[in-house]
């Protein structure tokens, strides 16, 4: 499904270019599991926003189904990762002014779902992720836990194919933690493709393929 | 994204921001309410002068004795001419097809004394006619007698003002008053009406014709005014008029006839002009609004960063965030409008019960006017942080950093 | 904290503030803008038209005949109550007057052979060259003498000039006016417009020809120019007096300059605030701006 091929990219930081990533070819699978570690600055950040396609490579080529996508134009990559791709982050980005479901609602609004369809999805979606309780609850009123819950329900709204959760447990206590690993785990055994870069050893165990990174590059890939 | 979806969007950050939102508001909508209040006004002097005009009846020419060839083509004010505008000059006109009543006018300024109480009035000699072309009634008694076509009738009609002055609370009608070096019978009063065409019809003293000719020893007319049939062509009966006085005065064409269509059609074109230059000034404020819009557009994109980075990573286009701080901003200027608007209206509500004589109304233009300033200000003025917004880096945003 | 350390406080704050600062800068100025050009230009005009009204000075008054203001018409229409050229005359004769102008205005037309033309002709006396300052191309103004008993002559505008006499010299010459024969004795440099009247179409006749031509028993107006040294209220008492003793009661109106110029003034001061005030608008919303921009600094 994923197929990355010899991606570069550098940052300028200030006058000193920073190499993030460097010739890093990777392929995934539809369903791995795959976990990504690595220290600070070793650009597993920047690989995630790479296959995000938030971000775009400086060379190599990015093929996602086939498609290269580093050509594509920036509507056209908006609708794919609308449509295929859900992000989960450590701060879990909800909109403060919006409650749980219309966080959730977010994406369906975007592509102008029929809005009896967006009801149904996003109670769908609540209800997998265990908050169906909390659906007119505003983010102030929820914990750490229940936020990136509703946070993963706003990534899996869309039923992507692809799940991408950057340091999902970093915010969180143990417990809450565990609430949220379980869920998205439920969500890769239910067939979506799941990429955790984490700095949580215990999460990393948990994956079926470990991905470790050094100075922008693979350092090792396990299954 | 639906634009019912964007609206509620937009809405949910207006109500974030209430304080903020709501001077944005009143900027927009002094800037519309202000276009539509100071129009209103020209627009109401329009309408009043229009309203003087059909008062008269909307069919009336006016002949002044004299004639001006000089630049400008300022009328002939002084009614003073080497040979004299008569009376049979006046009754002449009536023969022309198409003219319903000639009111001949010799007009000056008199003493009027009952007793040990005068007055200086201005007093105008003329006949029945006059009170059908001006429009003018009775309030008690009755006009001047259908004699007073050719006679020099010792009879009066007064103003109302003027009637009071001289008899307070008694009765008029019937009581003599010296008019100059003349006795005269009261025999009406005027109905209570203000000023008229810059004459005050409450202090004015109406007399017979030939009586007003003898008083002021002079056989000169001051005007003629002439009702004209709604059917008839006015152009045709203004050279006619010139034609028959021509005749009568031996080949010189001496005199100036004024259409009411024509001095009516001037003042509404100045005055349309002075109502176009005072709404372009007050859209002045619409600009500073739009500014206003802009630069708080600036800063609300650079507070959501993390939010449009967000939308970029759920699948938002860059052209999907432009449109949705386009929108905002479409949305402040509209509901901005509409409070403008609101406000503008009720004023001139309020306004028009103060006075109720004055039509204080917006030409048809401005509201449409003041709205399309409004939105071409605030569209133009968003362009440039709609295009910050649409730009931003996604993963930069994330982080909330500043570029 | 000190003043120096404060303003530079406050010009850190709005230097890393800068496209707000400039935002919120242009809104306010072109407020400031607004107002100060709108009432600029009335003040503008209010110069302009007081410059007009004092050309000839301002020990001047006006006098009418009857007591009524009636919008300065009250010289045109007839009246019961007239003023005579005598009384013109007499009131030329009392200490500090310096100079009396009798007016008779009125519309005809001048002819000179076949030439013709329908304008404004102004009856006047033989000092009104000096008071109203009009200067002479050619010939002389019309001779200072008896009021009562003036000759038949003319003084021409200098437009009028070149449509009845092109490229002659019409000193000397006759022309008619309604019916009489006038001999021309001047005529004016050009002047251009006074107040909306073009002084250079007009033509000037003696008023007691004037009064004759046009069947007049009051004249319309006296302009009465007096010693600069003597207060408009004097001289005005002083007239009054004297006008009242002549026709038994005050059946005439006395304006001084003075009197005119503050009415000018008061109405062309309430244009300029009305001007002021529209700008003032933008200058609100310009406010209104920066009300919003320190809140949302406070806020952050």
């Amino acid at each position: 499904m994923i197929k990355l091929i010899s991606i570069n990219k550098t940052y300028q930081i200030g006058d000193t270019p920073l190499r993030a990533l460097r010739d890093v070819s990777l392929n995934i699978d539809s369903g791995e599991y795959l976990s990504v570690m690595g220290p600070s600055g070793s650009g597993k950040s920047t690989l995630l926003n790479m296959i995000g396609l938030l971000d775009r490579p400086d060379s190599g080529s990015y093929l996602f189904d086939n498609v290269a996508t580093e050509a594509l134009k920036e509507e056209r990559r908006a609708r794919l990762r609308g449509e295929n791709i859900g992000f989960i982050f450590q701060s879990f980005h909800l909109i403060n002014r919006l409650t749980a479901f219309e966080n959730v609602e977010l994406p369906l609004i975007l592509t102008e779902q029929p809005i009896k369809s967006r009801r149904q999805a996003v109670a769908e979606v609540l209800d997998m992720v265990g908050l169906s309780a909390r659906a007119s609850h505003k983010p102030n009123q929820l914990s750490g836990g229940q936020l990136q819950r509703v946070a993963i329900a706003r990534a899996i709204v869309m039923r992507p194919r692809l799940l991408l959760a950057d340091e999902p447990t970093g915010n969180l206590d143990s417990a809450s933690g565990s609430e949220v690993i379980e869920v998205i785990e439920r969500l890769n055994r239910d067939g979506i493709t799941l990429v955790a870069v984490t700095h949580d050893q215990n999460l990393g165990d948990r994956a079926t393929r470990h991905i470790r990174m050094v100075d922008g590059q693979i350092d090792s890939d396990q299954r | 994204m639906k634009l019912v979806d964007q609206i509620s969007f937009n809405w949910q950050i207006f109500q974030r921001h209430g304080l903020r939102t709501f001077l944005l508001l009143a900027a927009v909508g002094i800037g519309v309410a202000s276009v539509i209040l100071l129009t209103s006004l020209g627009e109401g002097a329009r309408r009043y002068v229009d309203r003087e005009f059909s008062a008269l009846g909307n069919r009336v020419l006016i002949v002044l004795p004299g004639r001006s060839e000089t630049t400008g083509g300022a009328p002939p004010i002084y009614g003073s001419v080497p040979r004299d505008l008569t009376l049979e000059d006046a009754y002449t006109l009536e023969k022309i097809p198409g003219v319903l009543a000639v009111a001949p006018i010799v007009a000056g300024t008199t003493t009027v004394a009952v007793d040990s109480r005068s007055r200086e009035v201005i007093t105008l000699g003329s006949n029945q006619s006059f009170f059908t072309v001006r429009k003018l009634a009775v309030g008690a008694g009755q006009i001047l007698p259908a004699r007073t076509r050719e006679d020099a009738m010792a009879v009066c009609v007064l103003g109302v003002k003027l009637k009071r002055e001289l008899f307070g609370n008694a009765r008029a009608l019937g009581e003599w008053v010296r008019v100059g070096d003349r006795r005269m019978r009261v025999v009406g009063v005027l109905e209570e009406r203000g000023e008229s065409l810059g004459l005050d019809m409450r202090d004015i003293l109406l007399i017979p014709v030939r009586t007003a000719e003898q008083l002021f020893n002079s056989p000169s007319l001051f005007r003629i005014m002439l009702d004209i049939a709604p059917s008839a062509d006015s152009d045709l009966i203004q050279t006619k008029i010139k034609a028959v006085i021509t005749e009568r005065h031996e080949g010189e064409e001496d005199i100036t006839v004024i259409s009411q269509d024509s001095m009516l059609a001037a003042f509404n074109s100045i005055l349309t002009t002075l109502t176009l230059v005072i709404a372009a000034i007050a859209s002045i404020s619409l600009l500073v609004a739009g500014i206003l819009i802009m630069n708080i557009s600036l800063i609300s994109v650079s507070q959501r960063r993390k939010e449009i980075g967000l939308l970029k990573a759920i699948g938002a286009s860059s052209r999907q965030i432009r449109q949705l701080f386009l929108g905002e901003s479409l949305l402040l200027v509209s509901l901005g409008s509409v409070a403008g608007i609101l406000f503008a209206y009720s004023l001139i509500a309020f306004f028009s019960s103060l006075w109720p004589s004055f039509p204080l109304m917006p030409p048809l233009w401005a509201v449409p006017a003041a709205v399309g300033v409004a939105f071409f200000s605030g569209l133009t003025f968003s362009i440039v942080p709609a295009k910050r917004a649409a730009g931003l880096d996604p993963v930069l945003a994330l982080r909330g950093v500043q570029e | 904290m000190k003043l120096r350390d404060s303003t530079s406080w406050i010009f850190k704050a709005l230097w890393m503030q800068r496209t707000r600062s400039l935002l919120t800068i242009a809104g306010f100025s072109i407020g400031i803008a607004a107002m100060v050009t709108l009432s600029t230009l009335g003040e503008g005009l209010r110069t302009f038209v007081l410059n007009e009204f004092t050309q000839f000075g301002s020990h001047i008054i006006a006098l009418t005949p009857g007591k009524t203001e009636t919008f300065g018409m009250g010289g045109v229409l007839n009246t019961t109550r007239p003023l005579s050229l005598s009384d013109a005359a007499a009131i030329g004769t009392l200490p500090n007057v310096e100079a009396v102008v009798p007016v008779v205005m009125g519309n005809a037309k001048v002819k000179a052979g076949q030439r013709g033309r329908d304008t404004e002709i102004a009856g006047v006396g033989g000092a009104a060259d000096k008071v109203w300052k009009l200067e002479l191309a050619l010939g002389h103004f019309l001779p200072v003498d008896d009021l009562e008993r003036s000759r038949a002559l003319v003084v021409l505008g200098n437009k009028l000039q070149q449509e009845l006499f092109p490229g002659l010299n019409p000193v000397g010459q006759f022309v008619h006016i309604g019916g009489a024969r006038f001999r021309v004795v001047g005529v004016l440099a050009e002047k251009g417009e006074f107040l909306g009247i073009n002084m250079d179409e007009m033509v000037f006749i003696p008023a007691s020809k004037s009064m004759q031509l046009f069947n007049r028993q009051s004249l319309m107006e006296v302009d009465i120019f007096f010693n600069p040294r003597v207060s408009s209220e004097t001289m005005a008492k002083k007239i009054r007096q004297f006008m009242i003793d002549r026709h038994g009661f005050e059946d005439f109106t006395l304006v001084t300059q003075d009197q005119v110029l503050a009415t000018m003034d008061n109405i062309l001061s309430v244009l300029t605030y009305a001007a002021a005030g529209l700008g003032a608008i933008s200058l609100l919303v310009g406010g209104v701006g920066i009300t919003t921009i320190l809140m949302i600094t406070v806020t952050e």
